[in-house]
């Protein structure tokens, strides 16, 4: 992996960190609203499916298929978990962000 | 959650997951989409659910193919590695900068299509120009497409006629589904006041007139309510032309008197440019209705104009006119009886009935054109794609896929389109320029449309899609067929594989024989269009129209109002231009022939005095001097001509055309027979004789053909008259001397339109020479593109199978034998492209005889003449190449 590589984007954070707050329920469909409700942008569906994808090769997720759902037409729901390196490189990516921000306080008015 | 039966549609689910090659991927895809179907259908409409899921459905598809291809592109062993992140566009640049390599490469290739598909695209955008000017939109005004003309029809006739002043301001009156409705009269007057007089075409027009077509004059203004009463009628609006031309584009002419046929009248505006409306229109002036006009149903002489109202049909403005005319017919039984209305929309109104079919008959011509070109190209690319097999297996070998190899090929030739469509679009302009000048100003006036003769930005951008359409055809198919072959095959054999299986080879002789046929369908119907166009010109008009100078003279109606000034005129000039040298004989006429109109009356038979008035036979009026049947050459069949004696105190007397004498007496003898002209009160006319048959404009079917004379002397016509003179040797130079002689008369008197006969008839047959000639034009560009079809196909066949000739040769075949073989086959090919060809021409004959009745004809000679030389030129295509091939040294062959 080159040095680029262990950096994440913002919207590969937001997706990840979705993934995080939904826990056993982490597939597309909530993924894509919690990230509408918590930062108020409505992604496009193959974006998420695209940056899914990505963060999974990437070694950032796990992902299993559940069982067949009646509602789905019999499909299975294709469940995502974060892995160990996906935690350690949003720690990385949450710190930076939290370093830039110290001092900021007054400026941005907002306690993360 | 929501439970909705609502399961998606079927047909989109499974193109998504076409799209969506992992099986994993596709499960949790397919069901999530299901998954919020159910949540979006629990508060929507089905219909709008479906649509939800399409629109869905179709972006994901597409935008996992796009990925899918990117990254085939790339060739990516690490799909989603972010470092090199392909995009469907950076793949697509990588086609496109190969297509570039590609194209300059091969210049004399690419050459060869793009001039192809250039002169196939710009023959078809010229005729689609020409369609969209007079058929689509000849008329381009402010909501031109709900504006309807009304004229009046008479009962058992299919004639269109006119309408009458009272019954006008009634439809005026009660019509609600029509808005603005406004009438003209054709006026033509003289400008007086001038150096020299000069003539004017113009109309009367009801005030409203403007405001309904959309037109505000760009100086002054347009008529106002006031001026439609008689008294203060006496203004006008000018056109661009004349207020260029006449009044040096002064722009304080607004309040200048000009004098019309000696009366004074005030310029109250000036029309923007381009607007000639009605056809040809130079001025216009208020329409006046004196009281007895307003009540006058029956000199039908105005043409109605209306707009339907919003969201109304042509339809149901037709079931109201109806009404409105059944009403009037009680009301009015003695002049509307019989009388009914026809709407129809003005974009097809004043349409000539020949344009259609003309318009037609070429654009035919211009797909067969196209359809060759890309029988050509579907040759040219199937031959390259099989030059390039080991290219094309290398690449497999190294990696690309066939997806790929397809899309670089298809890309290539999508790329040629379009430089062919930058070659076609100026040719194309160009081909419209030299088609609008090569008809004179004076006859362009008269074709509606013709004046907006342009491409417009609709087909400019049509054309660059259908050449990239045509490309990505033509290109694909041999794409496929190229790269199907194993590559191993290719590879080891090298080139003597790539000859092409059975197949191939049957497409390939399927392409020459298809450019057979279309060549042979287009050349032959251009061959008829021509054969029809030469006998049009040529035909036996009824008179000898060499040596004779026509001209046209208005008589003012205010100076020459009396019979006896008309009757003094036309002695005089019969004297004073015989009298010019060189002059053998002079003769005076209401109307000449080939002045594109005749005009008619209905006539009252005294042996048929009851009939009803609507089978009262109409035939052309002539008002002749008598002189006119000698110096016209015009033969008097019985009977006698009109002479000396025919004098105004002398007995009534008229000579019938033989057609009309046909028609009307047949096998009886018309000599002393009586006869009357409708609606007149002028006494029975004596048939003193019988003249040949002379044709007058109309020269697609005869009805122009029956005619009634009567002798100057004792109708002596108003307004338009026509003089002839037959001379010894070139008639025009004449023109000046013979102008001097009518100057002399009366210097008053405006000279119009002096031309030879010949010219007259050859302008009159003007849209069925254009057609011909542009379809000799297309015929030409098909001979050209089928010679490069089949000769190069030909001779890459040949040069495919000069290893093959090199064997038989080696086993003791002779070169005669080989030739004999060849040729064989190319006989075959030829002969089944010339049987597809005769039916496909035998159509097309058939269409353009019958579209054009009586102008074009199914004849024998065309379709042997084009047939024996096409057949000449494919055998001579295929004989080049294959003694070429001959001529090789076999050993030499062989090794290679």
């Amino acid at each position: 992996m080159s040095p680029k590589s262990e950096f994440l984007g913002e919207f590969e954070q937001m997706v990840l960190l979705a993934v995080l707050r939904l826990g056993d329920e982490a597939y597309a469909v909530p993924i894509r609203e919690e990230i509408a409700t918590c930062a108020g942008r409505r992604i496009a569906r193959g974006a998420v499916y695209t940056t899914l994808e990505r963060l999974e090769a990437k070694g950032c997720l796990r992902s299993v298929l559940g069982e067949p759902v009646p509602e789905r037409g019999g499909r299975s729901r294709r469940y995502y978990a974060v892995t160990a390196r996906g935690v350690a490189l949003l720690r990385t990516s949450v710190a930076g962000w939290l370093k830039l921000y110290r001092g900021l306080e007054g400026v941005l008015g907002v306690t993360p | 959650m929501i439970r909705e039966p609502c399961t998606p549609p079927r047909f989109a689910e499974w193109l998504l997951g076409l799209a969506l090659a992992d099986p994993v991927a596709r499960e949790a895809v397919l069901g999530d989409l299901r998954e919020e179907l159910s949540a979006y259908a629990a508060h929507s409409t089905r219909v709008m659910a479906w649509a939800w899921y399409w629109c869905q459905a179709l972006r994901l598809a597409a935008r996992f193919t796009f990925l899918r291809m990117a990254h085939d592109a790339a060739g990516d062993e690490a799909p989603h590695d972010h470092r090199r992140r392909a995009t469907f566009m950076s793949g697509f640049r990588f086609d496109l900068s190969h297509a570039v390599r590609a194209i300059r490469g091969q210049p004399g290739f690419s050459f060869v299509v793009v001039v192809t598909l250039a002169f196939g695209l710009a023959v078809n955008a010229a005729v689609l120009g020409v369609m969209d000017a007079l058929l689509l939109r000849p008329f381009q005004f402010q909501d031109h497409e709900r504006m309807v003309v009304f004229w009046q029809t008479r009962e058992g006739t299919s004639e269109r006629e006119p309408v009458a002043p009272a019954d006008f301001l009634d439809w005026r009156e009660r019509a609600t589904g029509i808005d603005g409705l406004t009438a003209w009269e054709g006026w033509s007057a003289t400008l007086t006041d001038r150096d020299e007089p000069f003539r004017l075409r113009g109309a009367h027009v009801t005030p409203g007139f403007f405001e309904l077509l959309g037109i505000t004059p760009v100086i002054g203004r347009s008529f106002v309510s006031d001026e439609a009463e008689p008294g203060n009628h006496r203004s006008i609006v000018l056109g661009d032309g004349v207020w260029r031309t006449q009044f040096g584009a002064d722009p304080t002419i607004v309040g200048t008197e000009v004098r019309l046929d000696g009366e004074s009248y005030t310029v109250v505006g000036v029309a923007p440019s381009r607007f000639e409306f009605p056809t040809g229109s130079e001025f216009w002036a208020p329409l006046a209705f004196t009281p007895e006009r307003r009540a006058d149903r029956e000199s039908r002489g105005l043409t109605v104009l209306g707009k339907l109202v919003e969201g109304r049909s042509l339809a149901e403005a037709q079931a109201e006119m109806d009404g409105i005319a059944r009403r009037l017919e009680r009301r009015f039984p003695a002049t509307n009886r019989d009388r009914g209305v026809r709407v129809r929309s003005l974009s097809t109104a004043f349409r000539e009935d020949i344009t259609v079919p003309l318009v037609v008959v070429l654009q035919v011509a211009a797909g067969l054109v196209l359809l060759i070109a890309c029988a050509n190209l579907i040759g040219l690319f199937l031959a390259r794609a099989i030059d390039r097999q080991r290219e094309l297996a290398l690449r497999t070998a190294l990696g690309a896929s066939r997806v790929q190899l397809v899309r670089l090929l298809v890309t290539e030739a999508a790329l040629l389109g379009l430089v062919a469509s930058a070659l076609a679009l100026p040719l194309a302009v160009a081909a419209l320029g030299v088609l609008h000048a090569s008809v004179p100003p004076s006859d362009a006036s008269h074709i509606e449309g013709w004046n907006n003769l342009r491409l417009d930005a609709r087909w400019m951008l049509a054309v660059p899609g259908l050449a990239i359409g045509i490309g990505l055809l033509v290109g694909l198919l041999p794409a496929i067929a190229g790269t199907r072959t194993a590559l191993a095959d290719v590879l080891k054999a090298g080139d003597r594989a790539a000859a092409g299986g059975f197949g191939r080879q049957l497409v390939r002789k399927a392409l020459v024989a298809s450019q057979l046929a279309f060549a042979l369908a287009l050349l032959v119907s251009s061959g008829l269009a021509l054969e029809g166009a030469m006998r049009m010109v040529n035909q036996p008009g009824g008179f000898d129209a060499a040596n004779l100078l026509r001209l046209e003279i208005t008589l003012p109606d205010n100076t020459y109002g009396e019979p006896t000034r008309r009757r003094q005129f036309a002695n005089a000039l019969l004297e004073r231009v015989g009298a010019v040298p060189s002059v053998e004989g002079v003769a005076l006429a209401n109307v000449l022939p080939a002045s594109g109109w005749s005009p008619s009356a209905s006539i009252v038979l005294e042996d048929d005095p009851a009939a009803e008035p609507v089978h009262r036979p109409r035939v052309g009026r002539r008002v002749v001097s008598a002189s006119y049947f000698e110096t016209m050459r015009i033969p008097i069949e019985r009977g006698r001509a009109f002479s000396t004696v025919d004098r105004e105190d002398s007995q009534p007397v008229a000579i019938v055309s033989a057609s009309m004498a046909e028609r009307l007496w047949p096998g009886r003898d018309p000599i002393g027979r009586r006869l009357r002209i409708e609606n007149t009160t002028d006494e029975w006319l004596t048939v003193v004789g019988v003249a040949g048959d002379a044709r007058m404009y109309n020269w697609w079917d005869g009805t122009d053909l029956q005619a009634l004379y009567v002798p100057l002397r004792q109708a002596p016509p108003a307004g338009l008259v026509h003089a002839v003179m037959r001379t010894r040797g070139e008639p025009l130079p004449l023109a000046a001397s013979v102008r001097e002689a009518v100057r002399s008369i009366d210097p008053s008197l405006p000279i119009n339109d002096v031309r030879t006969m010949q010219r007259a008839v050859a302008d009159s047959s003007l849209g069925l020479s254009m057609l011909a000639v542009l379809m000799a034009v297309c015929g030409a560009i098909a001979v050209m593109l089928s010679l490069i079809g089949i000769y190069g196909v030909m001779a890459y066949t040949m040069s495919q199978r000069a290893h093959e000739f090199g064997v038989r040769i080696a086993l003791g075949g002779t070169g005669r034998h080989v030739l004999h073989l060849t040729l064989r086959q190319a006989a075959v090919m030829t002969s089944v492209g010339l049987a597809v060809g005769f039916v496909f021409a035998f159509g097309l004959g058939r269409l353009m005889a019958t579209a054009l009745y009586g102008v074009v004809a199914l004849r024998p000679l065309p379709f042997l003449v084009v047939g024996a030389g096409l057949a000449i030129v494919a055998l001579g295509a295929a004989y080049l190449p294959a003694r070429r091939a001959l001529r090789t040294d076999p050993a030499a062959v062989l090794r290679a």
